[in-house]
């Protein structure tokens, strides 16, 4: 009788890990969130004293101090992060539309770059510069039936960073959607009120 | 002869772009190995940002069928924005869902058809009035509401696949489920119970007392 209480106590023990796995929420393999992440990338370095410099969308200009050289196009999906050696800094956006590009910078040092979805052409993704006004993990729009993980909120009517499914031929209802991982990186990286320079040419 | 050569870079724009990208990049290359010295000719070389990122870019999106890469809730549409919408869909359990709904007559209201006499039933834990003409739902404990997503769902089977099911805050299971596996476990118990009772009885050195 005792044995098989064991043999009952051990299963029911056994069987708790099945409950938790199955209802856990989506969570990537430990790592850690404010590890410095590299990914042996090629940096291009311009000359001190010669920075170039990028126009913004409120007509001012941002001094470039390196690019991340990937040296071939990138991919729908793809991401190139690395902020090996590159110093502290605010770190602000910079929002291609025409080249369908997202770069991250860190002062003037480019730290990280993907490929976006953005707004279709009935319902663009503005221009101009936005400061984050709110950061969320997860968040489900209230708009539409779609989950936006690692959100980051630019306008008050609905326009954020948020990680998505992106793939050649998707588009967004305004939104710009990045792959899940880069995402996450960025959210771990930017912060309140920093500054997202979207462009569309 | 302008337009020729327009139209052949303009369809020639990736590998134009990969080329002064790879010049660019090699004449950075030796600026970084030559060290802070730099020629002016090398300086010209030295790629711009945005011919960098024309490099990396997949180019520009045409215009044209997009694939909506979201759907609008059926109760945000209205009849000016062009917003169709979705009504609320199961994604667990699809095919349950599809049961018509039996239209109702003007003279019955939606109340439940008459029972038998019922006091002498007891209700099984966790069976809730089923309303008519809606699908049954497994896994007890759920209420009947037709149409609308169940939380948690039976057994924590739908939770893991990316849909969007609001998330259950807790692990534990049902208390059907629960019941079920416990009964499971005490069968087990009392089989194992018995064939430890037979072990030990045909044991004995008497064989006619040995049984199964």
């Amino acid at each position: 009788m005792r044995r098989s209480a064991i043999m009952i106590a051990i299963l029911t023990l056994a069987s708790v890990p099945v409950f938790i796995v199955a209802l856990a929420p989506h969570k990537l393999s430990g790592s850690d969130d404010n590890a410095v992440i590299t990914s042996n990338i090629d940096r291009v370095n311009y000359p001190s004293g010669r920075y170039p410099r990028i126009a913004m969308p409120d007509g001012g200009f941002a001094e470039i101090k390196s690019l991340l050289n990937s040296q071939r196009p990138m991919h729908f999906g793809d991401y190139i992060w690395d902020e090996a050696g590159v110093p502290a800094g605010p770190v602000w956006v910079r929002v291609d539309l025409s080249r369908q590009l997202l770069s991250v910078f860190r002062g003037g040092d480019e730290i990280g770059s993907t490929v976006i979805l953005f707004g279709t052409d009935g319902k663009p993704t503005p221009t101009g510069n936005f400061p984050v006004l709110a950061k969320a993990k997860t968040h489900v729009s209230s708009l539409y039936d779609a989950e936006m993980p690692f959100m980051l909120r630019l306008t008050g009517d609905g326009v954020a960073i948020h990680a998505s499914k992106v793939r050649e031929g998707s588009a967004t209802h305004g939104c710009i959607g990045v792959p899940y991982d880069f995402a996450r990186l960025l959210y771990n990286r930017i912060k309140r009120g920093d500054r997202v320079a979207i462009m569309a040419t | 002869m302008n337009n020729k050569i327009a139209f052949w870079a303009k369809s020639h724009t990736r590998s134009i772009s990969v080329t002064i990208t790879a010049a660019c990049s090699v004449a950075a290359l030796q600026c970084m190995i030559g060290g802070g010295q730099l020629s002016p000719a090398t300086a010209a070389l030295l790629a711009d940002p945005l011919s960098i990122l024309s490099g990396r870019s997949p180019g520009s999106r045409a215009s044209g069928a997009l694939l909506q890469s979201k759907q609008a809730y059926a109760s945000n549409a209205k009849p000016g924005n062009g917003n169709v919408g979705v009504p609320p869909s199961e994604r667990v359990l699809a095919n349950v869902r599809t049961r018509p709904v039996e239209p109702l007559s003007e003279t019955e209201t939606n109340v439940l058809p008459a029972l038998p006499n019922t006091d002498a039933l007891i209700p099984e834990e966790g069976v809730t009035a089923i309303p008519s003409g809606s699908p049954v739902f497994g896994g007890g404990g759920v209420g009947g509401f037709p149409g609308t997503v169940p939380a948690g769902g039976g057994g924590g089977g739908g939770g893991g696949n990316g849909g969007v099911i609001p998330s259950v805050p807790t692990a534990v299971p049902e208390p059907a489920t629960w019941a079920f596996m416990l009964t499971g476990y005490f069968f087990i118990g009392m089989m194992y119970r018995r064939r430890r009772v037979i072990r030990a009885t045909n044991s004995s050195t008497d064989p006619a007392s040995h049984q199964l």
